[in-house]
């Protein structure tokens, strides 16, 4: 693309001195022809006062001197990395040995510190932790927490195996008699999550305040599944399409992997991780994602809009971390509050807006994420029990 | 392709190949500079630091367009490097949009190089030559130059005939070597 300048730059040079053969001048004809700038910078550059200057201004400069001043910069750069390359081998024995150091004086003094705000705080909100209510066919209620390990039985005979914090309904064996379609909900509360395998060998994380309502067997030409709130899929290739559905929007995929985020009232995202994914409205419009993009909807909207994101960004949570970057102070705080038990008081609306971001370990209380914020200078952080109050600085 | 004509190889290795090229681009990349920059001392700079950057890539390199390029490039790019520590001129952010612009680069490309080859050619002039021809590039007549020179204007006008048809010579040769090397 560059060589085009210098090409251009030797035909307005041979005009100058008169040397341009007919087809040159033809090619230069037609630069100069094609936009106004082209033929204002060669009127510009053919201009005898513009040449004058050049020339004048060219005598600004003294090549002999700015070699010498190359020459010891050159040296000086050789110096430095010299200097460099000793530091890296000083770095590579003194580093361990700081690590070393750091390793046993470290969290001594972090427990430390900790005791010492818990008795300040007096009050520490904790994160969330595996726990799901399970609705049965039969509307029996089954409350789930991490330790269960148990076999539940559904009305056609199917067993549900609960392993630590898992849902298994691959163990089901199938039963062909079975006419109607058996539906599963799995709800999870505010500060809960909760995994699932389902039958067909899908894998399901949801998120707090989210809910999954599945059938037991996938028996019909296509997989469904209903979901509220947020999950992430990890979609078992059968041929069979998979499609998740929330409100009037579907997903339609094959085998692959990917993310929902469908809470009331917030913006509707899919993020596509592996394979291919077709988001539908109820409008009949829809769209197909390529790995690492992004199919947002608008609340109350129906146009789908599709950007290229960081995936990281959005499956964070599969990771156990709370990882923003550039969000609305809101926004985080929303989510958030989803996964903490606490209430958020702003004291101006303007807080509200102002942008963070951080990536913090979901598993631990918010102190670290709180002091974060506090730490960026602006805005100042009240503990209240469970109430937290942001005001100006 | 006519682009490719000027595709030339060059070797940078030893410091009389690299000095070569110092001296053919130096001020042409300093009055570059200075049209970001605004200042020559700062041009000066970083034209130097571009160099001492481009000895040590110096192996990377085996074309001269790539070259010309990698300088141009590299002197726009620190120059506005610069321009964004410098935040204390008013329309400093009107100047910089308008300076990292594309077409502001390959303008003033366009301009260094034609100047810059022009120059170079007629510095291989004889003397007399040389000064009629700097003369003439800067707008003045035959008459205005003979009186410079202390010459006669019949003169003036024999010299430049033949300045002109060694410029001519001069010129293709460097285009029709260009481009047999790259066959």
């Amino acid at each position: 693309m560059y060589t085009q300048e210098f090409y251009i730059a030797e035909l307005i040079t041979r005009h100058l001195a008169e040397t341009l053969t007919d087809d040159e001048t033809q090619k230069l004809n037609s630069w100069r022809a094609a936009s106004p700038e082209n033929e204002a910078l060669f009127q510009k550059l053919c201009s005898h006062q513009h040449i004058a200057q050049h020339i004048e201004h060219r005598r600004n400069f003294d090549a002999s001197k700015g070699w010498q001043q190359v020459e010891q910069k050159m040296k000086r750069t050789h110096r430095k990395q010299f200097y460099l390359k000793v530091a890296q081998y000083a770095a590579i024995f003194i580093l361990p040995l700081i690590i070393g150091i750091l390793a046993i004086t470290l969290p001594q003094q972090m427990e430390n510190d900790m005791a010492q705000q818990l008795s300040e705080k007096g009050h520490l909100i904790l994160p969330g932790e595996k726990k799901a209510v399970l609705t049965l066919g039969n509307g029996e209620v089954i409350a789930l927490t991490a330790l269960q390990d148990t076999r539940l039985k559904e009305k056609d005979g199917t067993a549900i195996q609960v392993d630590s914090a898992t849902l298994n309904y691959q163990a089901i064996k199938k039963n062909t008699s079975a006419i109607q379609e058996v539906y599963n909900k799995v709800e999870i509360p505010r500060g809960g999550e909760y995994s699932l395998l389902l039958s067909d060998g899908t894998r399901v994380r949801l998120n707090s305040m989210s809910s999954l309502r599945f059938p037991v067997h996938f028996s019909g030409a296509t997989r469904e599944v209903e979901l509220q709130g947020e999950a992430y899929f990890e979609v078992s290739k059968n041929g069979k399409p998979f499609i998740v559905k929330t409100g009037n929007k579907q997903v339609e995929v094959l085998g692959t992997t990917f993310n929902i985020a469908a809470y009331q009232g917030e913006e509707y995202q899919a993020t596509l991780l592996t394979g291919s994914v077709r988001v539908h409205t109820s409008q009949g419009e829809n769209q197909l994602l390529k790995p690492s993009e992004q199919a947002c909807i608008a609340p109350g909207t129906d146009e789908i809009s599709v950007r290229k994101v960081d995936t990281y960004l959005y499956t964070s949570w599969i990771q156990g971390r709370i990882y923003f970057k550039d969000q609305r102070l809101e926004d985080i705080m929303k989510s958030l509050t989803r996964w903490y038990d606490m209430t958020v008081i702003y004291k101006n609306e303007k807080l509200k807006n102002l942008k963070f971001g951080c990536n913090v370990d979901r598993y631990k209380d918010i102190t670290p994420f709180l002091e974060l914020l506090e730490s960026t200078g602006k805005v100042t952080i009240t503990i209240k029990d469970n109430t937290i109050t942001i005001g100006d600085k | 392709m006519e682009e490719t004509r000027s595709v030339q190889p060059i070797t940078l290795t030893n410091e009389t190949d690299f000095r070569r090229i110092f001296d053919d681009f130096y001020v042409s990349l300093c009055v570059f500079a200075s049209h970001y920059i605004e200042d020559d001392a700062s041009a000066a700079d970083i034209v130097q630091d571009c160099f001492v950057k481009l000895w040590q890539l110096r192996t990377d390199f085996f074309y001269l367009h790539q070259v010309k390029s990698f300088l141009y490039t590299s002197v726009r790019n620190k120059a506005l490097n610069e321009l964004e520590h410098l935040k204390i001129v008013n329309d400093y952010a009107r100047k910089l949009t308008e300076k990292s612009n594309d077409s502001f680069y390959q303008d003033h490309v366009v301009e260094e190089e034609v100047y810059r080859i022009l120059i170079e050619a007629i510095d291989q002039l004889p003397e007399q030559m040389r000064a009629i021809m700097r003369l003439a590039l800067e707008g003045k007549s035959n008459k205005e130059i003979a009186e410079a020179l202390n010459v006669s204007a019949d003169t003036v006008h024999t010299l430049k005939k033949i300045a002109y048809r060694k410029l001519r010579v001069a010129l293709k040769e460097y285009y029709y070597l260009a481009f047999l090397l790259f066959l």
